[in-house]
């Protein structure tokens, strides 16, 4: 089942530094829905991911931070200390660290997480096999990692998060290492997701955030920026000039009736799309 | 006869053991037999042609480095008689065979691990080490130390590529490929950290900290000991016990 995540008025600052990483971040994302964290580079998006799935409060002890996370019925103040694995399962941005390397091929590398969790042998079986056909990778279970391609190795990491079903699982920057294919591949893939499990995903565009999310959350040197349904994103387009990709502003203005963005931005747009 | 892993750890403990024990002669011998071996034996062949190529690639640079030794030795290391003159630069016989034995013991020990480790897969390494009951903890640390120095060339040749497209002189005389070294080393040691943090928080995120297991579905076979394994150890420990008797008992 599915678990809701609050976050109220969360600070996180990590030791040595001078600035906050994140400041009153408030959010409320339903059990089952999409949620989808937009922003730019040291934006907080990481950051806070890794303080929902309790890196930050395991690895960071000493670091100051105010607020709480909830995550279901369990509220933790300010944050969790301790990996909240397979409760929460966070998939990092680079899929190859998130690969164990000390096993040979994909079956094996997916049963790794169940093996961590003791799970018996029949039912290890069982629900790799159910987890690999359920992203496509039926037919690769015996091959070796050392064959698979960047979206493979990719689908083969988040099958090893998924195997142990964790009721929320946060996505970082999943888009980011793969081909337009692999993308679309991803997207509809995270869409079945809906209602099995609550989904955060970070994104520098908006092109995750419009297919799937149920609300959108802009990030900005660790404040929210905006959060609401990505309808909403669409009407305010003009306010994040600097902060999304140019493509995903072409995009915004496209379904606002392209008045939205301001004329200096929307010209060197359109001089990008006549050149294209 | 079968080759497996304790095989395998046996033929390399010997041959280390071997390497630091015997004169020379007999370890080049010894490397040509492995060399044999690894071609003939499907079992110590390298697992892949990446494998393969490590291995040819690490090999030469050794041999390279076993001429130099010697070639170094025999000319400043002024013991024994003189072995050769070659346009005016003495050779001594003394440093000849200082060079020679240094050498070929550091190369038998390096072709001993890249068989072993060319040949046998870290998933099957795992199945070994939780088998014969190595805490999980240290086998897992083990093994990610492993994987790491298997992805070790392919990252020294990233980041000898990304400090060359900067700029960096890394090519070229002596020199510049001594300099390049600690071009490359600066960002290999913080990519490595970096490498190490992730891959950790990786394995946590994954449950590695709520009950190791090192286990692959394949399982590993029984606990007792092959005779060659048997016959294996048995040689290293004479070669041992061969070599002590020699530094305690004085010669006449």
């Amino acid at each position: 089942m599915a678990d809701s995540i609050s976050i109220k008025s969360f600070t996180f600052r990590y030791p040595g530094s001078h600035r906050n990483a994140l400041s009153e971040v408030s959010l409320e994302i339903q059990a089952g829905s999409c949620c989808a964290i937009l922003g730019p580079t040291g934006a907080g998006k990481t950051t806070l991911l890794q303080a929902v799935a309790g890196v930050l409060g395991a690895h960071h002890a000493q670091a100051a931070a105010n607020g709480h996370i909830q995550i279901g019925s369990v509220v933790h103040s300010p944050l969790p200390r301790s990996i909240l694995f397979p409760r929460v399962g966070l998939f990092l941005q680079d899929p190859t660290v998130q690969i164990s390397g000390i096993r040979d091929n994909v079956e094996d590398e997916v049963r790794f997480t169940l093996d961590n969790l003791r799970v018996g042998d029949e039912e290890a079986v069982q629900r790799v096999r159910i987890q690999l056909e359920e992203l496509g990778l039926g037919m690769l279970a015996t091959r070796p990692l050392s064959q698979l391609s960047g979206g493979e190795l990719q689908r083969v990491a988040l099958a090893g998060m998924l195997v142990a079903s964790p009721p929320v699982l946060l996505l970082d920057e999943p888009l980011n290492s793969l081909d337009a294919t692999a993308q679309a591949r991803l997207l509809r893939l995270l869409a079945t997701f809906r209602g099995r499990h609550t989904v955060v995903l970070t994104d520098y565009g908006i092109d995750a955030a419009l297919r799937l999310a149920d609300r959108v959350v802009v990030l900005s040197e660790g404040r929210v920026l905006y959060q609401g349904a990505p309808a909403g994103l669409v009407s305010r387009s003009e306010e994040f000039v600097d902060l999304l990709p140019a493509d995903s502003l072409v995009r915004l203005s496209g379904l606002a009736g392209d008045e939205r963005i301001p004329s200096p931005e929307r010209r060197f747009f359109r001089k990008i799309l006549g050149a294209l | 006869m079968t080759i497996g892993i304790p095989e395998k750890l046996a033929l390399t403990l010997f041959l280390v053991v071997a390497a630091v024990t015997l004169p020379w002669n007999i370890s080049a011998l010894l490397i040509a037999a492995l060399l044999s071996a690894r071609t003939l034996i499907p079992a110590l062949r390298p697992l892949d042609q990446t494998a393969r190529r490590r291995f040819r690639k690490i090999f030469f640079v050794l041999l390279c480095l076993v001429a130099v030794m010697t070639a170094v030795n025999s000319v400043f290391v002024r013991s024994g008689a003189v072995w050769a003159e070659i346009a005016g630069i003495r050779l001594f016989e003394g440093g000849l065979l200082f060079g020679l034995t240094t050498g070929f013991r550091l190369l038998l020990i390096a072709a001993a691990f890249l068989v072993l480790f060319g040949s046998t897969s870290i998933g099957a390494f795992a199945d070994y080490l939780n088998h014969v009951g190595i805490p999980g903890p240290i086998a897992t640390t083990a093994l990610l130390s492993l994987h790491f120095l298997d992805h070790l060339p392919e990252r020294i040749q990233q980041i000898f590529i990304a400090q060359e497209s900067r700029g960096a002189p890394l090519r070229g005389n002596l020199v510049a490929r001594i300099r390049s070294f600690f071009l490359l080393l600066s960002p290999l040691v913080l990519s490595s950290i970096v490498e190490s943090i992730e891959r950790g928080t990786a394995l946590e995120l994954r449950g590695f900290h709520l009950g190791i297991s090192l286990r692959t579905a394949s399982g590993p076979g029984n606990r007792h000991w092959s005779p060659t394994t048997v016959a294996l150890l048995a040689f290293s420990i004479i070669l041992v016990v061969y070599r002590l008797t020699l530094w305690l008992i004085p010669s006449p």
